[in-house]
This record gives C-alpha cells, sequence and structure tokens, in this order.
C-alpha cells in the first residue's frame, strides 16, 4: 500500500476547543459492567461492601479477565441500578486514605491490575490483546478525526514527556519490538518533539498521517506499514490515552480510573473536554431533556459511535466522546432543488462546493430516500480501505458471503464514511458489519479464549 | 407550506396498507417525496448523512440535458416539447404501473430516461412511436432487469434500438431542416405533414456521399439530426456541467472522445473516402450526446476505473467503425448497446487485476 486512499472530514458543528475540564469527584458513581467489547460478569465484591480506590469490583472473563476497578473510596450497590454497580463515594474528609495492595509482578500484570490493559487492542481483532503473547510490533496513533472523540493532541497537550515516557515501557512490554508512532502530517510543537523523539530512539518509527478521516484508524495503519495481522502474530494498537494510562501505571502505580471524554455535537450546550471519573453520571455531563427525545446522544464519534443505551446511567470504562445531534424534525419544500450553498456535501453537487469549508449542524436527518444502488462511485472513492462498496453490497444483497468475501470485505475498516456519502441511503456499514460477524461465526463457530 | 404538508399528512391513512386507495401508495409517497424533503431519520451508525441522494443527483442530470432541449426546441420547433411529453406519460405509466404491480416505489431514473429519450430521436418521428418507444424502453430495458440500478442496458438506448429496428424508414427520414432566422423555429409546430421543412439527410448521411455540411452550422446545431443531439456546443455544455459537479465520469468521457479521435484519425488518414475528418466526425451526428450522457450512465457503465477506460474506448472506437464501415450512418447507438453488454466482463476482469493488488493486504 502505497499511500493514504480516500477519506473524508465531515466538518460538523460543536468541536471542542483543546482545553480538558478536571470534574470534581461525584457523590455517587454509576460503573457500567458492560461497554461495546468489554463485558464484566464476574462481580468479585458484595453488596454494601466497602471498597478502596483502586480495588477490583469486577472481572471480564471474556477479555483476560480484566478487572473493573473503583475510581473512589466507597460503598458498593450491587442491585440499585440495572447492569451497574453504583458506588456511594463519601465526602473528601471522611475519604479512606488507604491505598488497595499494590500490584507487583511482571509488567503486564501490573497493567491488568490497574486498568491500563484495556486501552490495548489486537488490531486483528479489535478486542483486548492477550497479555501472555507477545506481539510483533505495535501501532501507536495520536490522530483522532472522527466527530468527535477525544483527539490526541489535547491529550498530548496536557503532558508530552510522560507520553514518550510511555512509549519507552510499551517497548519493552513487547519485548522491544518495533513501534509505529502515527502523527499528524502538520507541523506543531508536538510533532516535532515527537519526531526528535524518533530520531533519539530507532525503534520508533514515525508515520505520516493526513488529516483526513479515517487515516488514524489502527487497522489502516498496520497495513500502511506492512504489518500482517493475524492471530498467531498480533499487532497490538491503542491511542495517546493509552501509551499515558500504561505509563500512569508503570511510573507512578496510578490505576487508570479517569477519562478524558469529548462532549461535542451541534446538540452540545457547551463543546468541551472533560476528565471524568470511570461511572459519573451522565445526566451531569448531558443537557436535561427538554421534549420528547429531542437530542441523540451517542456513545462515540457520530459516524462510528453507537446511540447511547437508555440504561446507561455513568461513563464506561471505553467512552472517549459522548456526541449530541439534535433529532430531525422539520421537511423542506422542494429540498433537492435548493441551491445549497449551506450544504458541505462529500459530492461536488450543491453550491456550497465553492465556499470555503465551514462546519455544519447536521440533524439525524436520512436526507433522501432510500433507493437501489446507482453505481454513483462515491462510496468507492472515499473507502479507505480500496474496496469496492458497491459491488460488496450486490453480493450481500443477493446473499453471496462467499463472493463478498472474495472481494475483500475483511479489509472494511467500518468506518461508516460509504454510508455517509451513498445517495440512495443504503446503510453500508451495517450490511458490512452483520456480514463480517456472519462470516467470523461460520469460520469459527465457537470462538475459545487464548489463554 | 405547512398547510399543504398538513393535507398530505391527513390524506395519508387513506393510501396506506388497507386503506381504500393502498394500491396506489407509490403514487401518493412519489409525489409527497417530490415536494417535501423526507422526514426519516438515521437508524444506526452513521448517525448523520451527506445531503446527496438520487433526487438531487437526477435533478442534475436534468439540469444538464437543459441545453440540449432549448437546442431541440429552438431549432426544431415546439413539437419536441410534445415528444418530451409523450415519452413521459408513456414512460411514466409503465413506471407507475410496474411500481404498483410491485408494492415498490417509484425510481426518480425514468424523469431522466424520459427527458433522454425524445432527444435522441428524429424530430418529426410520429408521437405514438416516441410513447411506444419510450414505453418498451422502461418495461424493458430496465423494469425486466428489477429497475433502476439493476438494468444492464441504457433504457433510452433500448428504446431507441426497438423503433430503428421496428421502424426503420421513420427512423431514418423523420428529419427536419432547422430554422435559420434568428428566431428558429421556436414559434412553429412541425411534423411529417410539414413537407418544406423535411431533409432527407443529416449531415454524416450526406458525408457519405462526400459532402461535409458546414462547420459552423455542425458546431451550432442549425442541421438535420435527432432532437436533442445536433447542438455541440448544448450538448458539450451540459456534458461539461455533468463532468464539473462529479455525476459523470471523466474517464468514461475522456476515453470515449480520445478513442474516437485516435481511430477516426488514423483510419482518415489511411482511408479518408471512408472515414472523415476527425473534428467534423467528432461534432457531428450523436457521439458527442452519446458520450457525455449515455456511455456515462453509471448503471449500466463498469463500476470499476479501469474498466471505466476500456469501456469508454470500446465506445469510441466502435462508434468509428460502425460509422465508417458499415451501411449504417451513425454508430454510437450501437456502440454504447455494445459497451453495455461488455461492461459485466469488463469488470470482471477489472476486479481480479484489483483483487490481485489488494492480495498482500491483511
Amino acid at each position: 500500500m502505497n499511500g493514504f486512499r480516500g477519506g473524508y472530514n465531515v466538518r460538523l458543528d460543536g468541536r471542542p476547543s483543546r482545553g480538558v475540564d478536571v470534574l470534581a469527584a461525584p457523590e455517587r458513581l454509576y460503573l457500567p459492567l458492560r461497554s461495546q467489547t468489554v463485558a464484566f460478569t464476574n462481580v468479585t465484591v458484595a453488596d454494601h461492601q466497602v471498597v478502596l480506590a483502586g480495588e477490583t469490583l469486577a472481572t471480564a472473563p471474556g477479555s483476560f479477565d480484566i478487572p473493573l476497578l473503583a475510581p473512589l473510596p466507597g460503598t458498593v450497590h450491587l442491585n440499585a441500578t440495572d447492569g451497574h454497580i453504583v458506588l456511594d463515594t463519601p465526602p473528601e474528609d471522611a475519604m479512606c486514605r488507604a491505598r488497595p495492595p499494590e500490584a507487583t509482578g511482571p509488567m503486564q500484570d501490573q497493567l491488568v491490575a490497574r486498568g491500563a490493559w484495556e486501552f490495548l487492542r489486537d488490531i486483528h481483532t479489535g478486542r483486548v490483546p492477550s497479555p501472555l503473547r507477545t506481539p510483533q510490533a505495535a501501532v501507536v496513533s495520536t490522530v483522532q478525526l472522527e466527530p468527535f472523540q477525544t483527539r490526541g493532541d489535547v491529550l498530548l497537550a496536557r503532558d508530552v514527556p510522560a507520553f514518550i515516557r510511555g512509549l519507552g515501557l510499551l517497548h519493552a512490554l513487547m519485548g522491544e519490538k518495533p513501534l509505529f508512532l502515527a502523527i499528524p502530517n502538520a507541523e506543531s510543537e508536538i510533532t516535532e518533539l515527537l519526531q526528535t523523539t524518533a530520531r533519539e530512539h530507532p525503534w520508533i518509527t514515525i508515520v505520516h498521517v493526513p488529516l483526513r478521516y479515517p487515516a488514524g484508524d489502527l487497522r489502516l495503519l498496520a497495513r500502511r506499514v506492512g504489518l500482517r495481522c493475524d492471530a498467531a502474530l498480533p499487532v497490538w494498537g491503542t491511542g495517546v490515552a493509552g501509551v499515558l494510562a500504561v505509563d500512569a501505571a508503570l511510573t507512578h502505580g496510578k490505576a487508570a480510573t479517569t477519562r478524558v471524554v469529548t462532549l461535542g455535537g451541534p446538540g452540545a450546550p457547551q463543546p468541551r473536554h472533560v476528565e471524568v471519573h470511570l461511572g459519573y453520571p451522565l445526566e451531569k455531563l448531558l443537557p436535561p431533556a427538554t421534549g420528547p427525545t429531542t437530542l441523540r446522544v451517542l456513545n462515540g464519534g457520530a459516524l462510528t459511535g453507537a446511540q447511547l443505551d437508555p440504561g446507561q446511567c455513568g461513563i464506561d470504562n471505553q467512552c472517549a466522546g459522548l456526541t449530541m445531534v439534535k433529532e430531525h424534525e422539520s421537511r423542506e419544500f422542494f429540498g433537492f432543488l435548493r441551491a445549497g450553498s449551506d450544504r458541505p456535501s462529500a459530492s461536488r453537487c450543491f453550491l456550497s462546493t465553492l465556499r470555503r469549508p465551514t462546519r455544519h449542524a447536521l440533524t439525524t436527518a436520512l436526507r433522501g430516500e432510500h433507493r437501489a444502488c446507482v453505481a454513483c462511485g462515491h462510496c468507492e472513492s472515499r473507502c479507505p480501505a480500496g474496496i469496492m462498496p458497491s459491488l460488496l453490497h450486490k453480493c450481500l444483497w443477493a446473499g453471496d458471503e462467499r463472493e463478498a468475501e472474495r472481494l475483500r470485505l475483511d479489509l472494511c475498516v467500518e468506518c461508516g464514511l460509504c454510508t455517509y456519502v451513498c445517495p440512495a441511503k443504503i446503510n453500508l456499514q451495517k450490511q458490512f458489519g452483520d456480514a463480517k460477524e456472519n462470516i467470523r461465526s461460520r469460520q469459527c463457530p465457537a470462538p475459545r479464549q487464548i489463554q | 407550506m405547512n398547510r399543504l404538508l398538513n393535507i398530505f399528512h391527513a390524506l395519508r391513512p387513506r393510501f396506506e396498507g388497507d386503506g381504500p386507495l393502498g394500491k396506489l401508495e407509490p403514487v401518493f409517497a412519489a409525489a409527497e417525496g417530490l415536494l417535501f424533503a423526507p422526514g426519516d431519520r438515521t437508524g444506526a451508525s452513521p448517525h448523520i448523512r451527506d445531503p446527496l441522494d438520487v433526487k438531487r443527483y437526477m435533478a442534475l442530470v436534468i439540469l444538464a440535458l437543459l441545453p440540449c432541449l432549448a437546442a431541440a426546441v429552438y431549432f426544431f420547433g415546439l413539437r419536441v416539447l410534445a415528444m418530451v411529453a409523450a415519452s413521459y406519460v408513456a414512460g411514466g405509466t409503465v413506471e407507475v404501473a410496474i411500481a404498483i404491480i410491485r408494492g415498490d416505489e417509484i425510481n426518480e431514473g425514468f424523469l431522466v430516461t424520459g427527458l433522454i429519450f425524445p432527444l435522441i430521436l428524429p424530430p418529426a418521428l410520429p408521437l405514438w412511436m416516441v410513447a411506444v418507444g419510450s414505453a418498451f424502453g422502461v418495461l424493458v430495458g430496465k423494469e425486466l432487469f428489477g429497475g433502476t440500478g439493476r438494468n444492464l442496458f441504457n433504457p433510452a438506448m433500448v428504446g431507441r434500438c426497438f423503433l430503428a429496428l421496428s421502424y426503420p424508414a421513420a427512423m431514418s427520414s423523420g428529419w427536419i431542416r432547422p430554422g435559420h432566422n434568428l428566431a428558429g423555429r421556436l414559434t412553429q409546430y412541425v411534423d411529417a405533414s410539414c413537407v418544406d421543412a423535411l431533409s432527407s439527410a443529416t449531415p454524416l448521411g450526406a458525408a457519405k456521399h462526400g459532402e461535409l455540411a458546414p462547420w459552423l452550422d455542425v458546431v451550432a446545431g442549425a442541421v438535420p439530426g435527432c432532437a436533442g443531439e445536433t447542438s455541440a456546443v448544448a450538448v458539450t455544455l451540459g456534458g461539461a456541467f455533468l463532468l464539473l459537479v462529479g455525476i459523470s465520469n471523466w474517464r468514461t468521457v475522456v476515453a470515449t472522445l480520445g478513442s474516437f479521435a485516435a481511430l477516426n484519425t488514423v483510419l482518415h488518414l489511411s482511408l479518408p473516402g471512408s472515414f472523415g475528418p476527425t473534428l467534423w466526425q467528432l461534432v457531428a451526428g450523436g457521439f458527442l450526446f452519446g458520450a457525455f450522457f449515455m456511455a456515462t450512465d453509471p448503471v449500466t457503465a463498469p463500476t470499476t476505473n479501469l474498466g471505466k477506460w476500456v469501456y469508454g474506448t470500446l465506445i469510441g472506437s466502435l462508434t468509428v467503425l460502425i460509422r465508417g464501415l458499415t451501411g449504417y450512418v451513425e454508430g454510437v447507438m450501437f456502440a454504447i448497446l455494445l459497451g453495455n453488454t461488455c461492461a459485466p466482463l469488463i469488470d470482471d476482469v477489472a476486479i481480479r487485476l484489483r483483487l490481485r493488488r489488494l492480495r498482500d493486504e491483511r
């Protein structure tokens, strides 16, 4: 692969600036027992048990027993809210200062015990990697371009030395295997500093990434540098938050129980970044509901995030952004005939093409009617994986998953751009995601955990 | 407009499911969708969408065809509008009937087909033939394959081919001499009964006998020919617009025009008797219209970029060969239909090559 293909930046209104507000600890934390890929099904504490900060509340048997840690000392309530462990935290003066037993042993064990391991991903599976297996390499991306998830530059601006130290620890953790560091293809003090660091450490290879979504995607980066990921030779991937968590865990012995979360999108009353404890009540972060379903809150970005589960009460361990988009309500008269100078588009079919790109307050409108594919080619031109989404769609529409496999459906990174640009409003992303899941379950009917 | 929207809301139950007019739901939905942007919301990620939809896409093609329509009315009179109406009524009836039978939505595609079709017909062709051709094109060229997006051949070309084979005399004689005064034939209604206005041959037909029509007339379109194809200026204007907005693919257009020019130049130098001068051949007849508006139809062209180059080259070259070496005066219709036939095969080869490039990626 020679360069980055396709891509497109959706310029969505409600982009936060670079500062991070550190929010005070609340009196009650709602720790979700399930996030996008991790399920903490093995609860290890009893109802009304008093726990210390950093103590394990539950573990995830399907993800190498990574723990759900208590972000603060407090009293556990197991049945107060469905799907959550509720933690009542005492006022600061009554707070127990004692620390849980120190984690010792190999670095992997320390990272697992301090909640930093879950920041790592096996690029091939998209899941938490096995702590017992040494990877062939690691890819660290400092570029996050999806509106809106916590950007690498926001985290880097807080502590670059910690990040550089974290890279060294990650390198040692991998048994001194190569590390690929993706930085933006734009000049800044931070990128300059990272390049200088890379010159001093030959095991770091810098990969310059254009500022065009989804160029910072870990799977695309692994392909870009020629890494072949498979189950036998895993490639680790992580972002800035992961490297900082590794540094905090191994240098300072600190548990990763806080998250920097982006509150953005056209529906966000005050777009900003906040640092909060895991389980921080969502009702304190989101605007109060003023009417029936006028705002859609997404756990993640506008292109790949899932609608926030109405039952979820607190920040989960994988949350990097809450994107708020207003629900679509109005209907335009002869909308398709408007000149469209106020409609930024990936195509050149609107007068907005002649304007400087501006941010736009998009709603959840489908902006068209479902139609059969007209083979316009917009999906293919934006696809970062170099595959042919319209052809894949036709195969899957005809129920031919084997042909879709032959057309390299496996290369799809589910960035959502094909669906975003499709004029026929076909949800290719969902169709491809479902088909990949079917193929995966057909190939390995009962997935076994690698221990 | 809220009042109108409320009327639609009030009427909707009658057209839904078991309502008294349930069968006509596609018609109701099409009317509502034409007037008001849909109120649908995204269901799953991505939760936001680009503003481009198929209606806008087709509306821009129609906009690009307007210069050709204006030129056709200017040179050949108001009857062209009657042909457009006949084409829309017949093609639309088939489209609506099929949508009702299938319980499917009415596709915007027929609005483009219905306008392109009369523009590629002789302007004095009887209106019933226009209607029959349009209905045949929509039914056989599109609906039998599953509707818009699933057709193998360009529906307008299928309709034209049907007429050319069924009524060869009418299709090769219904030419009108364009008006040469300033007002053109803007105020006239010229049909086959106006013997004075009829012409026996198009410039391409005359060129077979060694008579080249004047350059200026051919470029402007003031020559006999198919209604919307004669004016190279209008066709290029619309074609350039489609390229600018990215609806037609530049690879297809460049390959079609380039291969035509290259092959015709070579053959003109070798066999000047059979092959006319390249630039003249380029602007005469329906080649430009075919290259800009019909070869670029994304549904019937290959989907791969490499395929588009091959497809364009095939159409350009075949047009030259049919014009110069067969008894047919114009070759673009058969060239495009043959191109449509080959498109899946071209795509298959191009996809194999592309998959080979992706082979090493995991």
